[in-house]
């Protein structure tokens, strides 16, 4: 009795072994995804499921395969620079020939996230390294293409637009999984040798908005001036016609006025305004009084030198 | 149970074991698999999934990546058709579409993008060589031409690619244009001598405008002041015919009374008090005392 029980103890010690190893490696095919997170299974090698955020259970090793990848997190990679964690080296940019054979630097910063997890991990090598490669050859591409002012000028935007829908447009064909969100460019240098050149365009244009700035100025100065001269001209020759009239209108009024009496009393008045006329003059001047008829050889009374 | 035949019962379970662990593969959503059987191929996996084939001594499988995989050749130097030198880098993107003609003739990955560098390159060269180079670097020909370029690159080399290694080229990409060194310092000399002329043509464009400006200033202010000098003249010249009118008007009424009148004032102005004058004793003023009547005529 005691024998048959040891002989069933040991395999059942065995047995519960062997459970409990069955059972840790079942255990192993647990996994959790974080709220950023999805999940891409694989079953014998084939995409069998794609899982979001939660805790979850797979076969194990090697029926199951799990990828968790962060699908929310942007990432980001450069254009003619590294852009290691740190993110503080200097930007040199990645040199390239416009269209009218100027060698410009240009640095442009990308970030997407993961569209497709499953697209992502099995249809292309390092998607993420490729970005940077495509975004380069667009970059080229568009650049190529332009002539240096409007990629350092009104150009930017559209580089940056046609970098970001070129990639995306080549990532797509690829099956990358990948979504671009932005592409900026962080700078577009020029060789020391000619920056101090474009630099003194710069400043020329510069020069001509201030030299037109100034004419303008000029005029807008000369103008009301001229405008305020010429209204004050005007005026005065109103006021100048205005008193010229008033004038007439005066003297004539004193002559109607006195010829009303005369046409009443002509000899009276004509002898009236004579008189008076002589009163006020004769007083002032010096006068000599001849005899008529032959008095035409006057006798000069004047004592002293002439007057000059 | 000897001890003899429990051992060789351990070994045959063992090997039985290896045996069927090796009769199952696992073929990757990333892979193909090619399964030889002493070295002979004998079927192709395209599809990801579980396998079963001959335990490994008898059959093999090959797994090769089936991803797109991508690498950039060495830049090479080209002379386009009008003899200027180009820098091309290039990135090559390709996948393997026949494994079995891929690991016949590449073989390896390294050896596979060494030819592909091989024959891209010199298919560079021969298309870059056929255009001039504003085929490519233009500033009014924007991407067409330049995606003909590069459609010229692909079309030549795919084909033979395909036939050859198995492969597909995927994809040409010229990521980077740039200048032999020795023709940079020409370039920038270019570049210095151009915005030279550009900075001048602004400052000439700027004093000619201001110019311009000024002179349309001083031409408008000018007619300003002329058009007011020929309104005010106007005015004036209204005002004094106006007066004259009124003058006219006043003194025609009475023609032979304003005549006086005018002489009267007329000698009170010119008679001041430094003029001398000899009366005749009879003139009009004194003929009262002479008794005759005053105001009898002139």
């Amino acid at each position: 009795m005691i024998a048959w029980l040891r002989r069933a103890a040991r395999p059942a010690w065995m047995l519960a072994a062997v459970a409990l190893a069955v059972a840790a490696y079942l255990a192993t095919g647990v996994f959790t995804v974080a709220a950023d997170e999805q999940a891409v299974v694989r079953r014998f090698g084939r995409v069998s499921a794609r899982l979001g955020p939660g805790i979850h259970y797979r076969l194990p090793w090697p029926v199951d395969r799990v990828d968790v990848l962060r699908t929310t997190t942007v990432m980001k990679t450069g254009v003619g620079f590294a852009l290691p964690d740190g993110e503080t080296t200097s930007v040199t940019g990645m040199e390239i020939l416009t269209g009218d054979t100027n060698i410009v630097s240009v640095a442009i910063a990308l970030q997407f996230v993961i569209a497709n997890p499953s697209a992502y991990l099995v249809e292309v090598e390092a998607p993420a390294a490729l970005i940077g490669h495509v975004a380069e050859s667009v970059l080229t591409e568009t650049v190529v293409g332009m002539p240096v002012d409007e990629v350092l000028t009104t150009g930017r935007l559209a580089v940056q637009e046609r970098v970001k829908s070129g990639t995306q447009a080549i990532l797509d064909r690829y099956v990358s999984g990948i979504q671009l969100t932005s592409a900026s460019i962080m700078t577009i240098t020029l060789d020391s040798a000619v920056a101090q050149a474009f630099q003194d365009v710069a400043s020329a244009s510069a020069d001509r908005e201030n030299k037109i700035n100034e004419a303008r100025t000029y005029a807008n100065t000369v103008l009301p001036k001229a405008r305020g001269e010429a209204r004050s001209l005007v005026l005065a020759a109103q006021s100048y016609r205005e008193q010229r009239v008033a004038e007439a209108v005066g003297n004539t009024a004193r002559f109607l006025e006195l010829l009303t009496e005369y046409a009443k009393a002509p000899e009276v008045t004509r002898s009236r305004l004579y008189l008076e006329a002589m009163e006020k003059i004769l007083p002032k001047v010096k006068k000599y009084v001849v005899d008529s008829e032959q008095g035409r050889q006057p006798l000069n009374l004047r004592l002293g030198p002439p007057r000059p | 149970m000897t001890p003899l035949r429990r051992t060789l019962l351990v070994a045959a379970v063992a090997v039985a074991g290896l045996a069927a662990w090796s009769s199952l593969v696992v073929i990757d959503a990333t892979e193909l698999g090619v399964f030889t059987r002493f070295g002979r191929v004998v079927g192709v996996a395209t599809a990801p999934g579980l396998r079963v084939k001959w335990p490994t001594p008898l059959e093999r499988v090959a797994r090769v990546d089936r991803r797109l995989l991508s690498f950039t050749p060495v830049p090479a130097e080209y002379l386009s058709e009008d003899r200027k030198n180009l820098v091309v880098h290039t990135l090559v993107t390709w996948r393997t579409v026949d494994p079995v003609r891929y690991l016949a003739t590449a073989g390896s990955r390294a050896m596979a993008q060494e030819r592909l560098a091989d024959i891209v390159l010199a298919a560079v060269g021969s298309v870059i060589g056929a255009h001039p180079s504003s085929a490519v670097i233009s500033v009014d020909g924007r991407a067409s031409r330049f995606a003909e370029v590069m459609r010229g690159i692909l079309d030549e080399a795919r084909p033979r690619i395909r036939a050859e290694y198995g492969i597909d080229l995927v994809d040409v990409r010229l990521r980077q244009l740039t200048l032999p060194e020795q023709n940079r310092s020409n370039v920038f000399a270019r570049m210095q001598a151009e915005r030279g002329k550009i900075a001048m043509q602004y400052r000439s464009e700027g004093e000619r405008e201001y110019r311009k400006l000024v002179a349309v200033a001083d031409h408008e202010k000018t007619r300003i002041l002329a058009e007011a000098y020929r309104e005010a003249e106007r005015l004036k010249a209204e005002g004094d015919a106006h007066a004259m009118q009124v003058y006219a008007d006043a003194f025609g009424r009475g023609p032979q009374f304003y005549k006086f009148t005018r002489t009267l004032s007329a000698y009170e102005k010119m008679l001041a008090g430094d003029t001398t004058i000899f009366l005749p004793a009879d003139a009009e003023i004194f003929k009262i005392l002479d008794g005759r009547p005053a105001g009898g005529g002139r």
